[in-house]
């Protein structure tokens, strides 16, 4: 199974936490929030379709709304592939946080 | 549904860049997600930033996993795609026959005209391009003021001298030839004398330029003194079928030439005029004419300098070289100033500077910009036409688009198909043009401005293998130009609305295009139309100018060398010739001999600019002038020993001397110092051409200047007249026939008088074609307006409207438009036409009556086109064609 990049990881987080609502501007504002860094939505669009040959994205386009010119939106969603790859990156950084029980109380003093 | 879809809040060019690149598939989705965070980013931050931002972002688009696949994009182009374009085209031609060959017609006579524009400016432009060194030859011409001359003129000429200098002391230069004109006079073989007018050259010609010989050896033709080299066509008028070669010719005045060469062709397509070319050792052999040659000032007028180039030599180099040889070799002297003297390729003396002295006749860089100018204005009309006429019918396609959209056309295929539909068009066009060439080339040929230079129009097709690219690329530019809107706005149907019959939102642009175009055309049509009528008027008014001195019942006869005493005398005895009288230059012809007057408080610069006229004692009574004051020459004044002359009141008025009794007497100065008396004063006259002002004339006996007898003959008696003038030059023993005119006739068919001729004819046919393409174009338009109209117009009959509100609702949007045209092409032409009549001192005055016979014209046929449409539409019976709803 493909490892996840850490921009494709973050990618990927912002869709699973946007569920539904989930296409190309609206992750790009969900990272630009979280992260406080810019990115083009040139390079997000181009992390969602890797993400998606990869096999951890799944989208459809939506229907046309009255919203932005009737123009549709296409909505991804995390597969269970994708699920199972954000896990598997978690718990390889939960693994090391392990190992350093000080960082805690570093951060916390600093 | 469209203007939502159309609107955007990007700017146009991303969107454009990312319609060009994105593909289909991702097309929809990144322009919605574009504008929305566009949209988003304006309304929270002010600024430029969200506009600085939008670009990076497009930019970030461009990737190349979303572009558009290769395989839908036109340059690969299945051939099967092709065949079924040919086939959907021909078919719409046949299904709108009527559509088409409106179409066709317009386009093909307006190409017609233009191909004889453009073939015949190409023609021009291709001359001596067939030289195998036509490259790398030059010629050098010169900016030279004269001493006789106030003014710097250019010149084709350039010292004899040049030649060698160059050759010697310029590296680059790999061989010069100094050609030199005025081989005149008659050529005389066995009793029959033609006219010569040829060149001498040194042997070197034939090196420079690829002229071959059928006969002679052309590395010796031209090297003895009195060799002469003739064309086919004047061997064959001279020796019929003998051979030529060693034949001894005289030419009048005793000099004798044996014949060393003859030319392979007549038909050179050369600037050089080759009739004749004698060997330039002829000249040198003469003492007192090397002299002339070797004295610059003296040789400038008449010598040519032509060089080969070596091939690593640049002309920029070898110009500045050329240039600093003036102050070493040709410093001023006694006034000549030699200011300038230019490098200039072989191949582009025609369609350059106009100069003086030019070698060939040229055909001026403006006179072909003008052509080219005329050529496009047609041809645009009849693209416009095409224009107007297919998206005015564009309801009837829409349907057609959107069944192909649906079959999964893109918008690229249908644009294409469209083109091609055109490209369709415009090549059954050509090929009417061409047939259409056979008519016109003669016609053009006929025009006096052609015909008196001597450029004549010739299309070879079977020679010239260029001609065909030219027909292709026209036909090619026609499409592009004529089809290119017609297809953006046919492929923007949207498939939904098409089938449904939906076009109003898209129609309304076309009809905006459509009234714009309608204005165009008619603007154009209208300015051609009332420039002509001025033209024609003012031509009419030159036909029948007064010029202040008799043309009636006179005969100019020409002397050639023949002394005018002894022709006088000889036809005077006549009983059907009133009266003789002798003159250097026939006025009001356009020829005319330059001197410069003065006073004695006067400088060199204060001097005016005058002309002079030799003239016996009969003059003033036989072109019945008024004396003013004073007396008539007699031919004891003869200028040389009296110094004497009459003038007319401009010069009076010119020189401040006065009222024309008191001047009588009085002196003025000619040239740089000849003191001159005034014997008489003439009333003015126009012995300049039409086109001047009248100016200053000075007229003096000098019984050797005479070229010309001016006969009077009994009234009614011009044939007998003619016939004893005939005889009497006869008597003379010149081996030239006569040469004789009518006086009136050569005023009519003066230079001027035929170049306005010429010009209202060309002016006035494209003027009947622009106007006639644009009301069929009208013609198409109202009937399709009508036709979409018809129901409207049978239930407003229903309802009680009778025909003239029927005609009037029609025609309203069209007598608008038209109303436009007239208020924007007025001022336009009006300007156009006063302008071009200020090259004419004797002019009309640009009246509203030359305007309105233009308007009036226009406007007639224009409604005459819409109203048999509408008058139609509103007479017909409304149940007809309301029964099936």
């Amino acid at each position: 199974m493909d490892q996840l990049g850490t921009l494709e990881e973050l990618v990927l987080l912002a869709v699973c936490s946007l569920s539904e609502e989930a296409y190309g501007v609206s992750v790009h504002q969900k990272l630009g929030e979280n992260t406080g860094r810019p990115l083009t939505l040139g390079a997000v669009h181009t992390t969602l379709y890797r993400l998606q040959d990869k096999g951890f994205l799944d989208s459809k386009l939506g229907g046309a709304t009255n919203t932005r010119g009737g123009r549709r939106k296409r909505f991804f969603q995390a597969t269970g592939a994708g699920l199972e790859a954000l896990r598997a990156a978690q718990s390889v950084r939960q693994k090391f946080w392990k190992t350093i029980p000080a960082l805690d109380a570093v951060t916390a003093l600093a | 549904m469209n203007s939502v879809q159309d609107h955007s809040n990007l700017p146009s060019f991303l969107l454009w860049l990312l319609s060009v690149f994105c593909s289909e598939e991702y097309y929809e989705e990144f322009r919605g997600d574009l504008e929305e965070i566009h949209d988003l980013r304006t309304r929270d931050r002010t600024g430029p930033g969200a506009n600085f931002l939008i670009w990076i972002d497009t930019f970030s688009m461009l990737r190349i996993r979303f572009r558009r696949s290769r395989s839908t994009s036109l340059i690969f182009f299945p051939i099967g795609m092709f065949r079924n374009y040919l086939m959907v085209a021909l078919r719409s031609l046949k299904r709108h026959a009527a559509f088409a060959s409106i179409n066709i017609f317009g386009l093909s006579v307006s190409m017609a005209v233009c191909l004889v524009l453009i073939l015949f400016i190409r023609q021009n432009g291709t001359q001596d391009e067939f030289h195998e060194h036509a490259d790398s030859i030059v010629r050098v011409y010169s900016d030279f003021k004269s001493a006789s001359n106030r003014d710097n003129n250019l010149y084709g000429t350039s010292p004899a001298t040049l030649a060698s200098i160059m050759e010697q002391e310029i590296p680059g230069i790999e061989a010069t030839t100094k050609v030199r004109s005025g081989l005149r006079g008659t050529l005389v073989y066995d009793g029959t004398g033609l006219p010569l007018d040829g060149l001498y050259a040194e042997p070197s010609f034939f090196d420079l330029f690829s002229f071959e010989l059928k006969s002679g050896d052309p590395a010796t033709a031209l090297i003895n003194p009195g060799s002469l080299v003739l064309t086919p066509s004047q061997v064959l008028k001279f020796f019929g079928d003998e051979d030529p070669m060693g034949k001894v010719m005289n030419v009048s005045g005793g000099r004798e030439f044996t014949i060393t060469g003859v030319l392979a062709s007549d038909d050179y397509h050369t600037i050089l005029p080759l009739s004749a070319i004698a060997s330039y050792s002829t000249l040198e052999a003469d003492e007192d004419t090397q002299i002339m040659l070797d004295t610059w000032t003296r040789s400038i007028y008449r010598s040519f300098t032509f060089a080969l180039l070596s091939e690593n030599a640049s002309v920029d180099d070898i110009q500045s070289r050329v240039r600093e040889l003036i102050p070493v070799h040709f410093a001023e002297q006694d006034n000549n100033k030699l200011h300038d003297l230019i490098v200039q390729p072989l191949t582009s003396i025609n369609l350059g500077v106009p100069m003086g002295n030019e070698i060939g006749v040229a055909l001026p860089a403006i006179a072909a910009w003008f052509l080219a100018s005329l050529a496009l204005m047609v041809l645009l009309t009849a693209c416009f036409n095409y224009v107007g006429l297919t998206v005015s019918r564009s309801l009837k396609r829409s349907r057609e688009v959107g069944v192909r959209k649906v079959f999964g056309a893109s918008r690229a295929h249908i644009s294409t198909q469209f083109v091609f539909e055109t490209l369709v068009v415009s090549v059954v066009s050509v090929v009417l043009a061409v047939a259409l060439l056979q008519w016109l080339e003669p016609a053009f040929n006929s025009m006096s401005f052609v015909s008196m230079t001597g450029i004549y129009l010739s299309i070879d097709y079977l020679q010239d293998g260029g001609l065909y690219l030219v027909l292709v690329v026209f036909a090619v530019f026609v499409a592009l130009i004529a089809g290119f809107y017609p297809a953006m706005f046919l492929s923007r149907f949207q498939p939904a609305d098409a089938v449904k019959g939906v076009t109003d939102s898209s129609g309304r642009g076309g009809s905006r295009l459509r009234k714009s175009l309608v204005v165009i055309q008619f603007s154009i049509s209208l300015i051609f139309l009332i420039v002509t009528v001025s033209m024609m008027r003012q031509a009419n008014h030159m036909q029948t100018a007064d010029y202040g001195f008799a043309q009636k019942n006179i005969v100019n006869v020409r002397m050639f060398d023949v002394p005018y005493a002894r022709f006088r005398d000889r036809v005077s005895m006549s009983s059907n010739i009133e009266m003789v009288s002798g003159i250097s230059i026939i006025p009001a012809m356009g020829s005319r001999s330059d001197v410069w007057l003065s006073t004695p408080g006067m400088t060199d610069d204060e001097a005016i600019k005058g002309y002079q006229f030799s003239v016996d004692e009969n003059f003033v009574e036989n072109l019945e002038l008024e004396l003013l004051a004073g007396t008539n020459l007699t031919p004891e004044m003869e200028f040389d020993v009296a110094r004497k002359a009459l003038v007319n009141e401009t010069t009076l008025r010119v020189l401040g001397l006065g009222a024309p009794v008191d001047a009588v007497g009085s002196t003025f100065i000619a040239g740089d110092s000849t003191v001159v008396e005034i014997a008489g004063v003439l009333k003015d006259f126009r012995a300049d051409a039409l086109t001047e002002k009248i100016s200053a004339n000075v007229f003096a006996y000098r019984a050797e200047n005479f070229a010309w007898a001016n006969v009077r003959v009994v009234p009614g008696r011009l044939e007998e007249a003619q016939e004893d003038i005939r005889e009497a030059w006869s008597a003379m023993g010149h081996s030239r026939n006569v040469d004789q005119a009518v006086f009136e006739t050569q005023l009519k068919n003066s230079f001027a008088n035929l170049g306005v001729q010429d010009m209202y004819r060309l002016i006035g046919f494209i003027a009947m074609l622009a106007v006639l393409i644009s009301c069929l174009g009208l013609l198409g338009i109202a009937s399709f307006n009508v036709e979409r109209r018809t129901r409207e117009i049978s239930i407003r009959k229903v309802l009680g409207a009778d025909v003239r509100t029927v005609v009037g609702l029609l025609s309203k949007e069209f007598l608008i438009l038209i109303g436009l045209a007239t208020l924007v092409s007025v001022p336009v032409a009006w300007y156009l036409a006063s302008s071009w009549l200020q090259m004419f001192e004797y002019r009309i005055s640009l009246g509203p009556g030359t305007i309105a016979i233009g308007l009036f014209a226009v406007l007639s046929i224009a409604f005459t086109a819409i109203g048999s449409q509408t008058i139609r539409a509103a007479l017909a019976n409304p149940v007809d064609n309301l029964h099936d709803d």
